[in-house]
């Protein structure tokens, strides 16, 4: 795959590995039972052909130089925005991107963790000190008031909070 | 029954009465603000307190909330990117990118106007349907009602946009996600990989939220830019107002279209404002500018997501048919107030009845006032930079999404399918179509059964169902061609 734009390969890898998820959820349906089995059977069957034949069509024009993304790529895919300029750049947005996509899991594990008031501190520090670079007294009463408001609304509302392993 | 109708404001004006539809009104707007809460939590949250609560104060209550959360959730869409609740996820397509052209207070006052002109809508309709409602249900068998389903997705071809295979198989990939859990026609668990959490399916607030919600927040931090890159446009109030009044016809149509929709028991709600985004795109001679900051791609789902409303309580109240969740609601609310759904509700309960359509007009006029005052200064968040914005939006998102199971499995859910949405998202893979695919699944599942069980296959014959066959063959046939159009024009 070395030389084909990040964004090319982000397609293709899409595309495989819904191929991939047509093709178990058609071989688990064959195994359901009367009524259960025609819908998701049709459905998965269908989709694997619409999803091979769009594979093999998005090869094949890549491969003739022309678009494979039609117009509904938005404005705003980071990766888009910077294929405009150089390979490198989408390139950077995309591994920019799996960095902010690992900080929302690594959110998750720690409200799993920690609890979701000790979990959003953590992140709203976080946040306020290296993203936002503001200073400690501005960062901690930020973080105050965002934990404050959390525990208003979710008593006002009886909003459930995630348990966690330490029970905050 | 005008003389009924004119009895009924005088029920509604009282100062109690007032005090409760406040209320409702009020919690209404902070639910539809939040992302993920939809006017059937909000409806659940109430339910407790109906208990043995006079009929018409409790029905003032209830239907201010839902009314008007179909209005505040327009925040969020617009502003965020965020669908605010199952309703407003169209809006997302053209009001976000205004937002992000600085014309955040003319998508929402455009928005704000409408919906009250449709909720309005729905009210007429509501009230005019009354009598003559009962041979229109009567008429919808499982048969239509499956290709009423097939019409919402052929709608995916329509937001597909020059990519109409990946349109398709994207509608293709939420009719899979929409068969996980229980089957509707056995009891049968499919794609569950013994997760007790997926017995149930995967919630929609937590697939909706993760699909357009996470891949934003994520590529906004990434492209380290505000939502919006020029300053909020204050005069865009005035702007907003205007575009309301040019695209009034748009307005009638949406709402109509969306009180039908409301009309049509188990359709579901979540696919209205689709329809009638996809309506609006296929009605309008210029096309190019829709998914980029199109103002009728704002008007159109907002009119009718306001206007269902007026649809949906008709099977709710006549036949006590639920057609959405939060009528489902209501419904348990009446029951714990004394009041049975059903014809009685144009004899002795004709009074329950005609107050539900007056605060229907009136929690839709309160809902706009306050929302209007709101756009503003709300449409300043627009400004705020990302690293200040992201934290808090992540916050309010995970607690949004947890609410719909109360299970991690809903976390987990919406982390999977935030990755799985940014990958689209950057691939030109609409997940329009991905929703609308889910959201029906389970309705076109249910009635493909049991049309087949009831009538083999002389239901292919009916004439509703070969007319509304042939609406359906028109649409996909419109958006293949105009898709082949827009290929070889690039």
């Amino acid at each position: 795959m070395t030389g084909v734009p990040v964004l090319i390969r982000i397609r293709l890898g899409l595309g495989l590995a819904v191929v991939g998820v047509f093709g178990y959820a058609a071989w688990a349906a064959a195994d359901f039972n009367g009524i259960t089995r025609p819908f998701p059977l049709s459905v998965a069957v269908a989709g694997l052909v619409f999803a091979v034949a769009g594979v093999a069509v998005d090869v094949v024009r890549w491969r003739r130089g022309e678009s494979l993304l039609g117009t509904a790529l938005e404005t705003t895919a980071v990766v888009r925005e910077s294929s405009d300029d150089a390979d490198a750049d989408s390139g950077s947005a995309a591994l920019r991107a799996m960095y902010y996509l690992l900080l929302v899991t690594a959110y998750l594990i720690c409200i799993w963790l920690a609890g979701i008031y000790v979990a959003s501190a953590l992140l709203l520090v976080y946040f306020g000190r290296r993203e936002a670079r503001q200073g400690w007294l501005s960062t901690l009463v930020i973080s105050a008031i965002v934990l404050a408001a959390l525990a208003a609304v979710t008593q006002l509302l009886d909003l459930a909070l995630p348990p966690s392993l330490i029970g905050w | 029954m005008l003389e009924s109708a004119l009895e009924a404001v005088t029920l509604l004006l009282t100062a109690e009465r007032l005090l409760w539809l406040l209320l409702g009104c009020g919690l209404g707007l902070v639910v539809g603000i939040i992302p993920g809460l939809s006017g059937t939590v909000g409806a659940s949250i109430l339910l407790p307190f109906i208990f043995g609560m006079d009929p018409l104060n409790g029905t003032a209550l209830l239907i201010g909330l839902i009314a008007v959360t179909h209005t505040s959730d327009t925040f969020p869409s617009v502003l965020l990117g965020v669908p605010g609740s199952s309703g407003s996820q169209a809006t997302i397509m053209d009001g976000y990118p205004l937002a992000q052209q600085g014309q955040a207070g003319r998508a929402l006052s455009a928005a704000f106007i409408v919906s009250m002109a449709g909720g309005l809508i729905g009210a007429i309709v509501l009230f005019s349907v009354l009598y003559v409602a009962r041979p229109l249900v009567l008429a919808l068998g499982s048969p239509e009602l499956f290709m009423l389903a097939l019409l919402g997705l052929s709608m995916a071809a329509v937001l597909a946009r020059g990519s109409a295979l990946a349109g398709l198989l994207a509608g293709l990939l939420g009719l899979m996600l929409g068969a996980v859990g229980a089957s509707p026609g056995a009891p049968v668990y499919r794609f569950t990989f013994d997760q007790l959490y997926l017995f149930d399916g995967i919630p929609l607030p937590v697939l909706a939220l993760g699909l357009f919600a996470l891949p934003e927040i994520v590529d906004l931090m990434a492209g380290r830019r505000r939502i919006s890159a020029v300053p909020a446009v204050h005069a865009g109030r005035r702007q907003g107002l205007r575009d309301a009044i040019r695209h009034r016809w748009l307005v009638l149509r949406s709402a109509v279209l969306g009180s039908a929709i409301g009309f049509v028991p188990g359709l579901g709600g979540a696919v209205t404002d689709w329809i009638a985004y996809g309506a609006t795109k296929q009605t309008s001679r210029d096309r190019s500018e829709f998914g980029k900051g199109d103002i009728r791609g704002v008007i159109g789902p907002e009119s009718a997501n306001n206007a269902k409303e007026g649809g949906a309580l008709i099977p709710t109240l006549l036949f006590g048919i639920p057609g959405s969740g939060a009528m489902a609601i209501l419904l348990g609310g009446l029951i714990l107030m004394g009041v049975q759904a059903g014809p009685s509700m144009l004899t002795t309960n004709l009074d329950v009845t005609l107050l539900v359509v007056w605060t229907l007009v009136l929690a839709n006029v309160v809902a706009t006032t306050l929302c209007l005052g709101m756009s503003g200064v709300a449409a300043r968040v627009t400004r705020v930079r990302p690293e200040r914005l992201v934290p808090l939006l992540l916050v309010l998102l995970v607690v949004a999404g947890f609410q719909s199971s109360r299970h991690w499995g809903d976390l987990v859910v919406f982390l999977v399918l935030g990755i799985l949405g940014w990958f689209m998202k950057q691939s030109g893979w609409p997940r329009a179509p991905l929703l609308i695919g889910f959201v029906l699944s389970t309705s076109a599942e249910r009635y493909l059964h049991l049309s087949i069980s009831r009538y083999d296959m002389e239901w292919l014959s009916r004439p509703i169902v070969v007319g509304i066959g042939a609406v359906i063959l028109l649409v996909l046939v419109a958006s293949m061609a105009r898709s082949l159009k827009e290929r070889r024009g690039r």
